[in-house]
């Protein structure tokens, strides 16, 4: 038995084609949503996964350091180192702010870091790591910069000495590097003006001014001066213990909390990504609709074009079940196509996104048994259509 | 007799009571093996109601039907699979062509026997031989588009004998033809009548062929009257 | 071949190109894609350690020169950036009263001299009247044992002796009084003497001045700063070192200096003194770096970036810094061993200035090391060796 189907599709091949090639762009849209949306989840995994981290431990009451702004003292790290189970402890500061190279501003996300502690970015695909205590930087690629270039954070200018990779921050902002003590003072100290108008109003102060006290107003200056903040502790976990044991611990500590990887992931993937998941999932919906009415129009009028010759087959004998079937195969056939050309759209242009966009096989798969199931319903309309022909129809007069 | 087709006291009523419209009323026919005659009527006399209960398309409302030996109709269907009895017993010639657009001339007439449950090897070589008798063979591979309106046609006799049915129902096969051609179209069914010992039934208002047949139905009202046709010679 | 076959070859070919760019994109891109890396050979370096601090420019030594008592500013005599000599007149606070007080002492010195003098005549005085007195009660008491008196003269006699006695000793210790007197307000006046010196302020050594913080008319309290002298070659910079990289400082070490000011600029120096006391808060180790050649414009509270130069250690097995990685907590490289990459250990020793750093223990010289990747390795991940993972920069870049 030959395939009616295959002979169709033979026969009007630039039809199909081309509606495979539409419909191909239509899928190729839906595969890069869930691709965006893979990528979202992905850099907030990519965010937990690089800083190295068992757990994070922040302000109290707060959901930070991502999700919210979280403020502790930089001494808060040796009590922790003390507490039993935690290997590491290191401060970490993450301030997203505006960074200048040459003439143009970048926006990136600024992480406070200790080189050999969790924080620092985990591999570099270029350059070296920080050698000097100040006003050096590692950047991410996406950034844009080059070993070399010098990039001015706040009050200082600092060499970018390495260059990483898919180090971003939740919201999709490339990282950069720089040593801790810089980037508290770029996020804990004010600018110039600030600062003098603060000296003014202390020395306009006769409780600080005191003449007979030497030295009162030098220290409250420096005092309101200093930066001795960072946003949060980063805390690897000994081998042997569990996170959650460890966080619980620092949880009794009444002005800290600690979240594991997974109360992070939760937060980031649950809370910060969850208004856009809802948004990527309805567009998802929507597409596949307008996938499932695309493939029911194209195959049901080429059914409806065919009434003739399908009258004609019924009536030489040929099965119902076969011309459902040739149906069946030409909207599964016209899916197909579509896919493949999607798939690979999709891969053409991924990297053209400005957020990354994670294609995973699992997807593909999923979206090729979505695509072959949509056609299958899509096709029904058409089958009943053909179903319906009565074969006398071909004895005419 | 054995084989052939016979129709004795056929009768169609489409609706019921008061609007009842009786199609057929009581025909009665006879065809032989290798017989060609002819169904003539105006449009209304039922004719097309008649060539649709021999396709096995419409269920008549009461007569007896056999077609090869075997009865297939008596006050209803004798056999269950109506679809099988048309793939294997009757072959259609329309009006137009109608071969498959999107298969070659070749799997045109094969697909019949593919139907049939032959294999693809055996189909194919049986539409050459089917073909050949109907010098079209040297098109065997075109495309139905790229043929002539004659060439058609007779691609879609090959088609209706590929089974070998014992009956070949024939829709006003010559009406878009000019004299000459609707000449070769009748002479090609009396050699494929003679060569396959098919009997054929032409329902035709064809004034041009009519002088052909050796025996004609005329139709009228749902009744028809045999009458000896003058049985023209053709070459 | 007619069209039908030649349709449904280009179909099964087309078909075929399709499912290949398919395959290649799914191993090209996205999980299933074999992850890129460089490598380099372990080899032996001359490393060049080096230390890396910033740090502000400061004096030695600062003299914060003011009253020891509250006053007024009268005048001052220099103004910042004059140069000074020790002992050198600085500023005058209002003595205010302290000079009539001063004379109000020295009267009061020269009214007890007179007081003095006055009991020195008393005594003197009744020196006298004493020994008449005693020389007269002496012959009444013979007078009177011979007769010749009666014993109320003789008495009285006795009495006139016994009151000059006691005289005598009163003029005594009003004279050693008034001399004490004297002396307490001697003392007084040379304490009013030395208050009024004091207002005289005076450079303690030879110096710059760097700061007049008070002008005449205002009001300064005990121990404020009039003015504040730094010695100008004494400028050293106070550079901090975080306590984590600052292995191997000691004074000696030479120094490279780059001032803010003079960006461009290197400065030659070396370690001074390494400070005893750490900043525990921040986490640095101090230490006081001198300039051999202090430029000219130098000033006090300038920024510097100090960089620090190690011994070069000797030719020792070294890997680029970025091979680095911890896993585990531990920290590695990733050899490039075989089929797949595998983690070995390292104990790392000093950094270089280039990047790169000493392995004390954990790879052999030529192993292959895993340098730069594009993702973070596994065991069982797939590598593929390239040259370069970013495109070189191209010649102009900032």
């Amino acid at each position: 038995m030959i395939s009616l189907a295959g002979r169709d599709i033979l026969h009007s091949w630039g039809k199909f084609v081309l509606t495979g090639l539409g419909l191909g762009l239509l899928i190729g849209v839906t595969l890069s949503m869930a691709g965006i949306y893979r990528g979202m989840v992905d850099d907030a995994k990519a965010l937990l996964n690089n800083s190295g981290a068992d757990l994070w431990v922040v302000q109290k009451d707060t959901q930070g350091p991502y999700a919210e702004s979280s403020s502790l003292r930089d001494d808060v790290y040796r009590g922790l180192l003390g507490l039993p189970g935690v290997a590491q402890a290191a401060n970490v500061t993450y301030l997203t702010m505006q960074v200048r190279h040459g003439e143009t501003d970048e926006r990136a996300m600024v992480v406070g870091f200790e080189p050999g502690q969790p924080g620092e970015p985990a591999y570099l695909v270029a350059g070296r790591r920080l050698l000097r205590g100040h006003y050096e930087a590692i950047a991410d690629v996406k950034t844009g910069l080059q070993v070399g270039n010098r990039i001015r954070i706040r009050r200082h200018d600092y060499d970018v000495v390495g260059l990483t990779r898919r180090m971003v921050s939740s919201g999709g902002d490339p990282m950069i590097f720089i040593p801790l003590k810089d980037a508290q003072e770029a996020q804990f100290l004010k600018d110039n003006d600030a600062l003098v108008s603060d000296r003014a109003r202390n020395a306009a102060n006769p409780a600080f001014n005191r003449p007979g006290v030497q030295g009162l107003l030098d220290a409250i200056n420096a005092g309101q001066a200093s930066n001795h903040n960072v946003n949060a502790v980063l805390l690897r976990v000994a081998d042997g213990y569990s996170a959650d044991a460890v966080a619980q611990d620092v949880r009794r500590w009444k002005h800290l909390q600690a979240f594991t990887r997974e109360q992070m992931e939760e937060i980031l993937i649950a809370k910060l990504i969850a208004t856009s998941a809802k948004q990527i999932g309805m567009f998802l919906v929507i597409l596949t609709i307008v996938s499932a009415a695309i493939v029911a129009f194209i195959i049901y009028t080429m059914t409806l074009g065919k009434i003739r010759e399908i009258a004609v087959l019924k009536l030489i004998g040929t099965r119902n079940r076969t011309i459902a079937g040739m149906i069946l195969q030409q909207a599964m056939g016209l899916g197909l196509i579509g896919f493949v050309v999607g798939e690979i759209a999709a891969t053409a242009w991924a990297p053209a996104f400005p957020k990354y966009v994670l294609l995973l096989p699992t997807d593909a798969v999923r979206g090729l048994a979505i695509v072959m199931v949509v056609c299958m319903l899509a096709s029904t309309l058409a089958i009943r259509a053909a179903l319906k022909v009565d074969p006398a129809a071909a004895i005419g007069g | 007799m054995a084989e052939g087709i016979r129709i004795e006291g056929l009768s169609k009523r489409y609706g019921e009571g008061e609007t009842a419209v009786d199609a057929l009323k009581d025909v009665n026919m006879q065809i032989a093996p290798g017989e060609v005659v002819g169904l003539v009527g105006p449009s209304g006399s039922g004719k097309t109601t008649l060539l649709k209960c021999l396709g096995a398309v419409i269920e008549p409302t009461r007569g007896r039907m056999t077609l090869g030996g075997e009865v297939i109709y008596d006050n209803a269907w004798k056999t269950r699979d109506l679809r099988a009895l048309r793939r294997d017993r009757i072959g259609f010639v329309f009006q137009a062509p109608y071969l498959i657009p999107f298969l070659d001339v070749t799997d045109n007439v094969a697909l019949v026997p593919m139907l049939a449950g032959r294999t693809n090897k055996e189909a194919r070589a049986r539409a050459v031989e089917l073909l050949q008798a109907l010098d079209v063979a040297h098109r065997a591979k075109a495309q139905p588009s790229e043929l002539s309106g004659g060439e058609q046609q007779r691609v879609s006799i090959a088609r209706a004998l590929a089974n070998r049915p014992p009956v070949i129902l024939a829709d006003e096969p010559t009406a878009p033809l000019d004299s000459e051609r609707a000449l070769a179209v009748v002479r090609i069914l009396n050699q494929m009548a003679t060569q396959y010992q098919t009997a054929i039934i032409v329902v035709t208002h064809d004034e041009k062929i009519i002088p052909t047949f050796k025996r004609i139905y005329h139709i009228r009202d749902g009744r028809t009257v045999e009458e000896a046709g003058e049985g023209i010679e053709l070459h | 071949m007619n069209s039908t076959s030649r349709r449904r070859f280009a179909f099964i070919l087309a078909g075929a190109a399709l499912v290949g760019i398919f395959a290649w994109t799914a191993t090209r891109s996205g999980p299933l894609a074999s992850i890129r890396v460089t490598v380099e050979t372990a080899s032996r370096d001359q490393l060049q350690p080096t230390l890396f601090g910033i740090g502000v420019v400061e004096a030695r030594r600062t003299y914060n020169v003011g009253p020891t008592a509250a006053g007024r500013v009268r005048r001052v005599v220099v103004d910042v950036g004059d140069s000074v000599g020790a002992g050198q007149l600085l500023a005058e606070i209002d003595p205010v009263d302290l000079d009539q007080r001063l004379a109000s002492s020295t009267a009061a010195v020269a009214r007890a001299r007179s007081a003095v003098d006055t009991a020195a005549a008393q005594l003197a005085d009744s020196l006298s009247r004493r020994e008449v007195a005693v020389a007269n009660a002496r012959r009444y008491d013979e007078l009177g044992l011979k007769g010749f008196v009666s014993a109320s003269v003789t008495e009285a006699r006795s009495q006139e002796q016994k009151s000059a006695e006691a005289q005598f000793a009163a003029a005594t210790a009003t004279l050693a009084g008034s001399r004490q007197d004297l002396a307490r307000l001697e003392a007084e006046r040379q304490a009013a003497q030395q208050q009024r010196a004091n207002l005289r302020l005076l450079a303690p050594a030879d110096g710059l001045v760097a700061a007049r913080d008070a002008e005449p008319g205002s009001t300064v309290v005990a121990g404020q700063a009039v003015l504040r002298l730094i010695a100008p070659d004494s400028l050293w910079v106070k550079a901090r070192l975080d306590q984590r990289l600052s292995t191997g400082l000691q004074a000696g070490l030479p120094a490279d200096i780059v001032l803010r000011s003079q960006p461009g600029q290197v400065l030659k120096g070396k370690v001074a003194r390494v400070e005893p006391i750490s900043d525990s808060v921040t986490e640095e180790r101090i230490a006081q770096i001198s300039l051999d050649l202090p430029p000219a414009t130098l000033s006090v509270g300038e920024m510097a970036e100090v960089t620090l130069h190690l011994p070069a250690a000797k030719l020792e097995l070294s890997i680029p810094s970025a091979a680095l990685r911890t896993r585990g907590g531990k920290s590695g490289v990733w050899l490039n061993a075989g089929d797949r990459p595998r983690f070995a250990p390292v104990r790392v020793g000093v950094s270089g200035a280039n990047g790169r750093v000493q392995v004390l223990t954990g790879i052999q010289q030529g192993d292959s090391v895993i340098v730069y990747t594009e993702r973070d390795l596994a065991e069982d991940s797939r590598i593929q060796v390239v040259p370069s993972l970013v495109p070189a920069p191209p010649a102009s870049a900032t």
